[in-house]
């Protein structure tokens, strides 16, 4: 078996072989019978190398680490060395000598002019209308520990895990860095694409297509992202008070105070809050925007104008805190066989051409839909036990979810579900429907309970309600959510069950 | 809040899926005056390259050992060692390199004195001091774990941390030499033994119907 030959097959099998010598090795093995054996071993091998990512290790495991390892280190490092230890290594005996005696001789030499030269010079006498200094026994001053220049200790810039992304401008960055933005680094996304980082502290940011995202700072007290164009969702968790956590959008600061939020910056910048508040920096004036507002503001720092949450925002809000998968099945499994990296590295090898997809339960009623101002109505999310579903569409681990699909096509925009009567063109039914979603966003699962048990004697087994079986399928779904809620979950799975069966 | 910058410092080494290159994993800036501080006693560098270091170090353990349940004990000892072993270092590797040297003879030292390991291979990653966010996801990576662990267990130390930091944690033969105190073609030709040794092991186990 060639030496040389077998240097290469590993490699081979790894499918890392250049193709000129991969032919060159083919052409070998037709007459080698040990390497062709070798190789079929390491292809056979080569599927179980697989690096393994280290789960993280626990808080308390690594302060018990720190301090045994600090309690020697002081013992080590302090109690057994000399204070002029150091004096005694290698070359230095020899080189301090030296160094005296230069000192000895250059002091010696300099003597006399060294007063001149003296910043503080000593007092004068005046003697015979002639100065002359008072010769004073002066000893250098040694250098204090603390006034002595310390090395800089740099710390390594903070990262952000990058948790997943999707036609990412950075891909290649972010896939060597394991999948990490750091201090510095934008974090930009192409048309249709979207990025989701994991902040430290446990809050979730989110950007969409066409987003650049600039983490400024990540400090202990200061969490600035810079938002330079696009969208960006924010689920912050609970901010302390001795910390900034801050998104800059132009001339626009938002200030988190503990939050869900959205900034999306084009020519202008809308913020858009769903839970607690944020204090908007602008023009030289702060406004407070609370929950269910959106605030719009000019690039000169005008308000534009206030108004309520659209439930579009509110659905992106919402899978953003779930986290929700939105690549294809056959990724997602990959995801959940090799981590963010392989999806990256998966992504990045199928390019920009990932598929769009968007496998949620929309209204089939397109034509009734483009009567409104956006033309597709929102999902009808399906809460299960921390495994939301989809009312008619396939699990959620299999789906394709997309927030600018969220922000885009599920949008009801201008569209107020608390008024009593529908938009134009809108079935009643499928509006109360709509209402009842907002009500069980908004946690009125009693008020759900109730309107769901009307919807279902008023138009639940009317034949001519359009689309019976979708809309009671999202009532029943709801109303599961609901009770398990109001802690009633055996009530909820029979509902549930009930909602899976509709056909 | 203290927590938050630990966690900091946590996220800018860990949560890597993929192997990240040795001399990737260290940090340029810093290090060479963190070293000469702690040599020269000063407890609070050692201190901030301790910090620094200490997520590769528990990586390296990790890979090298498989997840032992024992993974805490010898990332102390690493740095343990390191207070004393931190006077020898001169400056002529990179302390990353010299780092992953203690490593790998903690993690040999371990590999020759522990006991046998159960048959069982799902057994042998331990849950106790990590925490995962995701489960199904630590479970499939506990499992593809085991089961290279398998064949890994039936290697010989010195083979088997040459494989891995080539294999799994991307060094280069010169770094690998400079860790482990040999020449970089003694790894070339180790590193090639271990990939027929770790060829025959699957082989043999799958025959066997240890693996799939």
């Amino acid at each position: 078996m060639s030496a040389h030959v077998q240097e290469k097959l590993w490699a081979h099998a790894r499918g890392q072989l250049p193709a000129g010598e991969a032919r060159d090795v083919d052409a070998h093995l037709t007459e080698c019978s040990d390497c062709s054996r070798v190789l079929a071993q390491f292809r056979g091998a080569v599927a179980f190398v697989k690096p393994v990512e280290p789960p993280p290790l626990d808080d308390a495991t690594w302060r018990r680490i720190d301090e045994r390892v600090m309690d020697a280190a002081r013992r080590e490092l302090r109690g057994s060395r000399h204070p002029f230890a150091w004096l005694m290594e290698g070359w230095r005996p020899f080189a301090a000598f030296g160094a005296l005696a230069a000192a000895a001789v250059l002091t010696f030499l300099l003597w006399p002019s060294a007063p001149k030269t003296q910043p503080d010079a000593p007092p004068v006498v005046a003697q015979n209308d002639k100065a002359v200094p008072i010769a004073e026994p002066t000893t250098l001053p040694l250098p204090d520990r603390n006034t002595i220049a310390q090395p800089e200790f740099v710390e390594p810039p903070p990262a952000l895990k990058l948790a997943s992304a999707t036609k990412l401008k950075v891909d290649k960055t972010a896939a060597e860095r394991g999948g990490q933005v750091r201090i510095g680094q934008k974090l930009e996304t192409e048309a249709g694409g979207q990025a989701f980082v994991v902040l430290p502290e446990g809050s979730k940011a989110g950007v969409l297509g066409n987003s650049s995202l600039k983490l400024s700072a990540a400090s202990e007290s200061d969490v600035k992202l810079e938002l330079d164009r696009g969208t960006l969702l924010v689920a912050a968790a609970h901010v302390e008070q001795a910390r900034r956590f801050a998104v800059q959008a132009g001339a626009v600061e938002i200030v988190v105070v503990g939050t869900r939020f959205l900034v999306e910056r084009d020519d202008r910048v809308t913020v858009v809050v769903e839970e607690g508040k944020v204090e908007v920096a602008a023009g030289g004036q702060k406004h407070h925007v609370a929950a269910g507002e959106t605030l719009i503001i000019e690039t000169s720092g005008k308000v534009v104008r206030r108004k309520s949450v659209t439930p579009g925002a509110r659905a992106a809000f919402r899978a953003l805190a779930t986290e929700s998968p939105r690549t294809t099945a056959g990724i997602n499994a990959s995801l959940k066989a090799n981590g963010t990296e392989a999806r990256l590295t998966e992504l990045e090898q199928n390019g920009a051409e990932e598929p769009q997809t968007v496998a949620m339960a929309q209204l089939p009623d397109a034509g009734a839909a483009k009567k409104f101002e956006d033309p597709t109505p929102p999902p009808l999310l399906v809460p299960g036990s921390g495994e939301e579903k989809v009312a008619n569409g396939p699990a959620r681990a299999e789906q394709h979810f997309d927030f600018l699909s969220a922000l885009k096509k599920i949008d009801l925009k201008n569209v107020n579900l608390d008024s009593p009567f529908p938009p134009p063109g809108m079935p009643v039914a499928e509006y109360r429907v709509h209402q009842l979603r907002l009500a069980a966003d908004r946690g009125q699962c009693e008020r759900v309970v109730e309107r769901s048990d009307a919807w279902l004697t008023e138009f639940g087994n009317d034949p001519k309600t359009k689309d019976l079986a979708l809309l009671k399928k999202a009532v029943l779904f709801n109303k599961a959510r609901c009770l398990s809620k109001l802690g009633r979950s055996d009530e909820a799975q029979k509902v549930r069950i009930q909602a899976e069966s509709v056909r | 809040m203290g927590a938050f910058v630990l966690q900091w410092a946590a996220w800018g080494a860990a949560d890597v899926a993929q192997p990240v290159r040795a001399r990737d994993a260290e940090p340029t800036s810093g290090v060479d005056a963190l070293v000469a501080a702690a040599r020269d006693g000063d407890v609070q560098a050692f201190e901030l390259l301790y910090r620094r270091t200490r997520q590769d170090a528990y990586r390296a353990l990790y890979q090298l050992t498989g997840g032992s349940t024992e993974i805490d004990d010898l990332v102390q000892q690493v740095f343990l060692q390191l207070t004393s072993a931190i006077r020898r270092f001169r400056g002529d590797a990179k302390f990353s390199t010299f780092l992953h040297g203690i490593c790998a003879n903690v993690a040999m030292t371990y590999l020759r004195t522990r006991r046998r390991r159960p048959e069982d291979p799902t057994d042998e990653v331990p849950d106790r001091a990590t925490h995962d966010p995701d489960p199904e996801r630590s479970a499939h990576t506990k499992q593809a774990a085991a089961l290279m662990q398998r064949v890994l267990d039936e290697m010989a130390p010195k083979k088997r941390v040459v494989f891995v930091y080539h294999e799994l944690m991307g060094m280069t033969a010169e770094e690998i030499a400079e860790a482990v105190d040999t020449s970089a073609n003694t790894v070339r030709s180790r590193l090639h033994h271990a990939r027929l040794e770790f060829a025959e092991i699957t082989e043999r186990l799958r025959k066997s119907g240890v693996l799939p």
